[in-house]
């Protein structure tokens, strides 16, 4: 179906009170049940099987699809009274200077020690602390472990 | 001038998007971009260690978490300000333009919308820059849409 007739022919049907659009007008009491949770799935649903479960029930209800178009055109209604402003050049140029000075201001090499950095350090400890006790448990220091139990051995006697 | 941070090609890459934020806040231009100074300042003198973050982090998964969380907080401090200037200022916040609708309605139905429709933000991070509760949020989005439709 064409999307913009079919954006067109609800502008059409939607009902005025007062000149003011309700969001029922866009969304009239329908059978279907999935059809009245639609925007909510629009909205927050992470779950990419339920979307794809809705998307497959759509193909065969009326009422979705309609449901669908509305919400798509409540949306659209919505977002473009929203407003998106972006910097002028100069304005962003007067940002970044800005921020440069306020940056410069701060001492960053007296920071406190960055949590990636106190990973590294900890990694460190590890790896010397296991190549100890790996050379406390090798067979190269069995001889040692001998002569040493000798020589307590002696020195008890 | 001393030399630039190393982080600092990080953040001016989201200030565009920071200065939409602060002008969906206060819609001045002069304003919005003070909203984005201050809470890049507020944020940098409380959580220099964070910034240093995105310098030492090799991988790019960590540095990306990294950013996320400090762009979380700038939004966070950004929403604090300005919610408390629109109190102070409420000549300001009043746009006589084709955005007249938006700017009726209260600073964080203006948060929530932009955040949600514009930034696409998810609701849990919603949740954090605005200090508002996730069911509550839900309510709001739909009432200031229902708002925003109802004038347009």
């Amino acid at each position: 179906m064409d999307e913009h007739l079919s954006h067109s022919s609800l502008k059409s049907s939607l009902k005025f009170k007062n000149n003011e659009l309700l969001k029922k007008d866009f969304f009239p009491k329908t059978k279907c049940i999935h059809s009245r949770k639609i925007m909510n799935l629009c909205d927050f649903s992470e779950d990419e099987k339920e979307i794809s479960l809705f998307e497959k029930h759509a193909t065969d209800c009326d009422d979705c699809q309609k449901a669908s178009i509305a919400a798509r055109f409540y949306l659209k209604m919505t977002d473009e009274a929203i407003p998106l402003f972006r910097p002028s050049s100069e304005m962003l140029e007067g940002l970044h200077t800005e921020m440069g000075e306020i940056f410069s201001r701060l001492n960053f090499k007296n920071a406190e020690e960055t949590f990636t950095q106190k990973w590294a350090w900890l990694k460190k400890t590890e790896i010397v602390v296991a190549d100890f006790f790996n050379i406390l448990i090798s067979w190269k220091m069995i001889p040692v472990y001998l002569i040493a139990g000798i020589l307590f051995m002696f020195l008890i006697h | 001038m001393g030399m630039s941070e190393p982080f600092e090609p990080h953040i001016q890459k989201i200030i565009p998007e920071l200065f939409s934020f602060g002008y969906a806040l206060i819609p001045d231009d002069l304003q919005a971009g003070q909203l984005v100074i201050d809470a890049l300042a507020s944020f940098s003198a409380l959580n220099k260690e964070k910034l240093m973050e995105l310098t030492d982090a090799n991988d790019d998964e960590l540095q990306k978490i990294c950013f996320g969380e400090i762009k979380r907080q700038i939004y966070r401090n950004m929403f604090q300000i300005g919610k408390r200037r629109c109190e102070q200022l409420p000549a300001i916040c009043q746009e006589k333009n084709k955005f007249q609708a938006f700017y009726k309605l209260s600073v964080s139905k203006r948060a929530i919308l932009f955040l949600k429709q514009k930034a696409l933000v998810s609701l849990s991070d919603i949740e954090f820059i605005t200090g508002i509760e996730h069911l509550e949020i839900i309510s709001r989005l739909h009432t200031s849409r229902e708002e925003l439709v109802s004038q347009a």
